[in-house]
């Protein structure tokens, strides 16, 4: 079951993931490119100057070296002071993300790429936080989008895993199942490190329930659950949840039960139903973990 | 002398040279700029002496991107390290820190990650020499990074058994402003600091603060950190959250690996949550059974 592809919470919407995603492409002369050549050229211009300079020229001819010096000074600053801005909004924007503050996330993704974005590595992980606020605003369409950026943007590999895994589950989640077939088989295959090597599993997971194909979903429970303790944190409780919902399914109701209390210690059964909307409604057919804090 | 003070030697060594180089090209291009004011300083045209001054700025220039392909190393190390390979990042980090640099921050940001690093891997003792090394003349370069190493150089001190040095950079991190990393680091050190001097009241003042700002640290440390507030409960008398907070830490991580950890744990229940699933056996696992059984 696809979730519709509205913004559901406010905020971004489709169009400004898209508009992001498009003006924050590096132009051929960006300014980062501009502030690390301008010195070369004010110094290489100040020294031409002075080899062809008369020995009698005016008082005003002399100072246009000076000039020229005093320039790479100020371009130095300027250059500075706007590498300190892309910094701070991007600490700020993944800092955010991390904690799972949304609205503070997204007004610091917006006008960090608002423009072009450089150096490429700061753009591939602002990009991989607007996937993650896309996610969690429900815009599928648009989070697979943003990972088809990421995946052709110069990226390290962990980050290029990362795209293709959570990609993968957006599909999923967005109702194209035929692209995610696709794309699940070749990460079967490919040699993914951890944690990525477990979210993709995870996905397969999720494809399988979505199927209503539980058997297969089940097939490797003791394996999926044991790599989801041990590389997903919190996170593990989605394995456990859709594990647990599979089971049920076909009927294992104690040992469903069980999964399902794993999974609630972890996160509330709201937050699991946000995520995998099958989850919704669990609650009632099992009994969540209730926590004394 | 170890392999941490050999390097922080070899490092002072390395930013005396770079000072007075940087130095001497400042005066030098001073020098020049006064001698294009006035005619015949020291018997030079005011001409030869901008070309000195470019000269001096060309040389800073040459020297500082030399110094770049250094800081690219610097930046490369934590990439990975996250992919996991810290062999490749420490090695990255020590051709950082032992090249020549212009620039006292390239090697002055390799020492800080070597720290890191170095602490991450359970290395307390060189943590702590980098860290001291790092913190006692920090400049602009580590200005970012000052809280993350105190906190880390708190947590290597508590590990080697030293309570009141590690008490000494607690009690600086106290009041200061801190980003969301740094926090998580400092919950795990001050539930390991105020288990170790049993201050369990101070432990769960905020239980269910510190319980959620756990839950974003990586399993182990998140596991480890509601294991110590677990025996914050059972010392005061809250059984139904001692139970709930140890059933989440032995969720995220086994008992053994927290216990081995931080010993006290071994206080806590001995049956922590009964997991609905059998952990499959490795490969490694299975090859050594497999040699065992040959």
């Amino acid at each position: 079951m696809a979730m519709d592809s509205t913004n559901l919470a406010g905020g971004l919407s489709e169009a400004d993931v898209e508009r992001l995603v498009v003006g924050s492409r590096p132009t051929g002369g960006g300014w980062v490119r501009w502030g690390r050549l301008a010195p070369m050229v004010l110094i290489g211009l100040a020294l031409g100057l002075l080899l062809i300079m008369p020995a009698d020229a005016s008082v005003g001819l002399q100072t246009v070296p000076l000039l020229l010096l005093m320039g790479t000074v100020g371009v130095g600053w300027w250059f500075g002071r706007r590498l300190r801005r892309v910094a701070g909004l991007h600490a700020q924007a993944i800092q955010a993300v991390q904690m799972g503050q949304w609205d503070r996330a997204e007004p610091a993704l917006e006008q960090l790429l608002a423009g072009p974005l450089e150096p490429p590595g700061a753009r591939v992980s602002a990009l991989l936080a607007l996937g993650r606020v896309a996610d969690h605003r429900g815009l599928h369409d648009a989070v697979v989008a943003v990972y088809q950026e990421v995946l052709s943007s110069p990226a390290d590999p962990a980050q290029h895993q990362w795209a293709l895994a959570a990609q993968a589950n957006s599909l999923l989640l967005a109702g194209r199942l035929t692209d995610a077939n696709g794309l699940l088989d070749r990460l079967r295959t490919a040699p993914l490190i951890e944690p990525m090597a477990t979210l993709a599993a995870l996905a397969g997971t999720y494809r399988d329930v979505q199927t209503r194909n539980y058997a297969a979903a089940v097939e490797q429970a003791d394996r999926l659950a044991d790599r989801a303790r041990r590389h997903l944190g919190f996170r593990a409780a989605y394995a456990y949840g859709l594990l647990a919902l599979a089971l049920a399914e076909l009927g294992c109701d104690e040992r469903a039960g069980r999964f399902y209390d794993c999974a609630t210690r972890l996160m509330p059964p709201d937050r699991l139903a946000q995520r995998y909307p099958e989850l919704a409604g669990l609650d009632r057919r099992l009994a969540p973990a209730e926590s004394p804090l | 002398m170890t392999r941490a003070a050999q390097l922080v030697q070899r490092i002072r060594r390395g930013l005396l040279v770079g000072g007075l180089l940087r130095w001497g090209l400042v005066a030098a291009a001073t020098l020049a700029l006064l001698g294009t004011q006035g005619p015949g300083l020291l018997g030079v045209t005011p001409n030869t002496w901008l070309i000195v001054v470019l000269a001096a700025l060309g040389a800073w220039v040459g020297l500082s991107f030399g110094s770049t392909a250094s800081m690219r190393m610097v930046h490369m190390a934590p990439s990975y390290a996250a992919s996991g390979r810290p062999d490749l990042a420490q090695q990255a980090l020590l051709t950082a820190a032992s090249r020549f640099s212009l620039h006292r921050a390239v090697p002055m940001l390799a020492v800080a990650n070597l720290a890191l690093l170095a602490h991450e891997q359970g290395r307390h003792a060189d943590a702590v020499t980098l860290c001291r090394f790092a913190l006692d003349r920090p400049g602009r370069a580590l200005r970012g990074m000052i809280n993350g190493l105190r906190i880390v150089l708190a947590d290597s001190e508590l590990m080697l058994g030293r309570l009141t040095a590690a008490y000494e950079q607690l009690e600086w991190l106290h009041g200061q402003s801190l980003g969301l990393s740094e926090r998580l680091a400092l919950l795990l050190t001050r539930c390991h600091y105020e288990v170790a001097v049993e201050r369990w009241d101070c432990l769960v003042a905020d239980l269910t603060e510190r319980a959620e700002l756990a839950s974003h640290l990586p399993p182990v440390q998140s596991a480890a950190a509601l294991g110590c507030l677990a025996l914050g409960c059972q010392h005061t008398g809250r059984a139904a959250q001692r139970d709930w907070l140890w059933s989440l830490a032995t969720l995220l991580a086994d008992r053994e690996v927290l216990v081995a950890r931080l010993p006290r744990l071994e206080a806590l229940p001995a049956e922590g949550l009964d997991l609905p699933w059998s952990a499959p056996s490795r490969p490694d696992e299975a090859e050594k059974s497999a040699g065992s059984d040959a």
